[in-house]
């Protein structure tokens, strides 16, 4: 990827992947710092994402690493208190919106991140499972718990997952 | 689409807009410093020494092999050989006996962290161009000795070096190198650019551009005589 193109790719994604990462992980600034850190890591290592064929995916599943890798080094300390109950900045105006947004942060995370793959980024279930390396039926499971974490504040049933 | 789907959209909508990418060419010198040091480790593990030799060899032989062979920080083609060095330079050999391929040395400068434009039969500068050359680029002004003269062939002219530091970059800038044939040989001039401003001819410098240089060759007599000069402030 030559630095043209590595720059048109940046511009284009750096907002959406963003934007995913933060409803994976309902943390606006770790967002910010996973995905940044994940386009750095994607230049240094261009070779690779070239090899890859898909460098939007390298860069989220990069960032995911990273937000998880520090989630997980914060479990002892009271970083996590604040991930998991940090009062939702961004949360919309309705009091609705605040409930959804603190049920899904209370979502186990890779539910969480299934979700988000699988409604956000409508990638397959197939998708999802390479992805996130677990197994079709895993991924399935993960889906219909999230959604069933999620069902009492939605006011539809969510559509049963298709392949 | 689905309750579900609306809501997360909106919420990571929410968080693009707050998104506030830094600019690009910081998160490439950022990644550009992240590969150095990575080569630098990989050479420190016990293979700086090969890629020594490899360059050794390069130098020695000139035209040999002509697929890139990357590794241990030493990349080597027939036109080019570069060393990444463990204090993050990189020393760039140009075999003035075989035609720069352009897109190989630029794409191979970008991975060592330098910033350059290279181009064959035309040549970018700046007017005027950014100071700061001689810290960058440095001319290593031993001679080497021409391979002996084979019978029925050409002269082959040596192999010139060049020490490259990126980290003396001014902002805003890159090297420039313009490779042209001509009909006494190969010249391949060099100068810093204003990535914002700058100028590209297709017309071979007559002479060492005012703040850059040329690793070239001139031929006066039947023997060959290989030019490396400098210019700008020193």
């Amino acid at each position: 990827m030559e630095r043209e193109e590595f720059a048109d790719f940046y511009a284009a994604s750096f907002q959406r992947l963003v934007g995913q990462l933060y409803a994976m992980t309902g943390d606006q600034s770790e967002a910010q710092d996973a995905v940044q850190e994940a386009f750095v890591r994607a230049w240094a290592r261009r070779g690779k994402i070239d090899r890859n064929g898909a460098p939007e995916a390298w860069v989220r599943v990069t960032a995911w690493r990273i937000a998880a890798s520090r989630w997980r080094r914060a479990r002892d300390g009271a970083r996590l208190g604040s991930l998991t109950a940090r009062p939702e900045s961004t949360a919309g105006p309705t009091p609705d919106r605040v409930a959804f947004h603190d049920a899904l942060r209370k979502v186990p995370a890779e539910q969480r991140r299934a979700l988000v793959l699988y409604h956000l980024c409508d990638l397959t279930v197939d998708q999802v499972a390479a992805e996130t390396g677990v197994r079709a039926g895993t991924v399935k499971a993960r889906l219909a718990r999230g959604r069933a974490a999620l069902a009492p504040h939605l006011r539809e049933t969510p559509a049963p997952v298709t392949e | 689409m689905s309750e579900l789907t609306s809501e997360l959209r909106r919420m990571a909508d929410d968080a693009a807009r707050q998104a506030r990418p830094p600019a690009v060419a910081e998160i490439i010198r950022q990644g550009d410093r992240r590969r150095r040091r990575s080569l630098t480790r990989q050479s420190l593990g016990g293979l700086s020494a090969a890629g020594i030799a490899g360059a050794g060899v390069a130098l020695g032989l000139g035209l040999t092999g002509s697929a890139p062979a990357h590794g241990t920080g030493t990349i080597r083609t027939a036109a080019f050989t570069l060393v990444s060095n463990a204090n993050g330079t990189a020393t760039l050999t140009i075999n003035p006996n075989v035609l720069l391929e352009p897109g190989t040395l630029q794409s191979d400068l970008a991975q060592d962290g330098i910033p350059a434009m290279v181009t064959t039969g035309s040549f970018c500068s700046s007017d005027p161009a950014p100071a700061g050359l001689s810290q960058v680029v440095s001319i290593q002004k031993s001679q080497l000795a021409a391979p002996p003269p084979v019978v029925g062939k050409p002269q082959q002219r040596p192999a010139r070096t060049m020490t490259i530091n990126p980290a003396a970059l001014p902002a805003g800038t890159e090297l420039s190198f313009g490779n042209f044939q001509l009909a006494n040989g190969a010249q391949t001039s060099y100068t810093l650019i204003d990535t914002g401003s700058y100028t590209c001819t297709s017309t071979a410098p007559t002479s060492p551009p005012a703040d850059g240089g040329e690793i070239g060759f001139s031929s006066t007599s039947s023997s060959a005589n290989t030019s490396l000069s400098g210019g700008g402030p020193s």
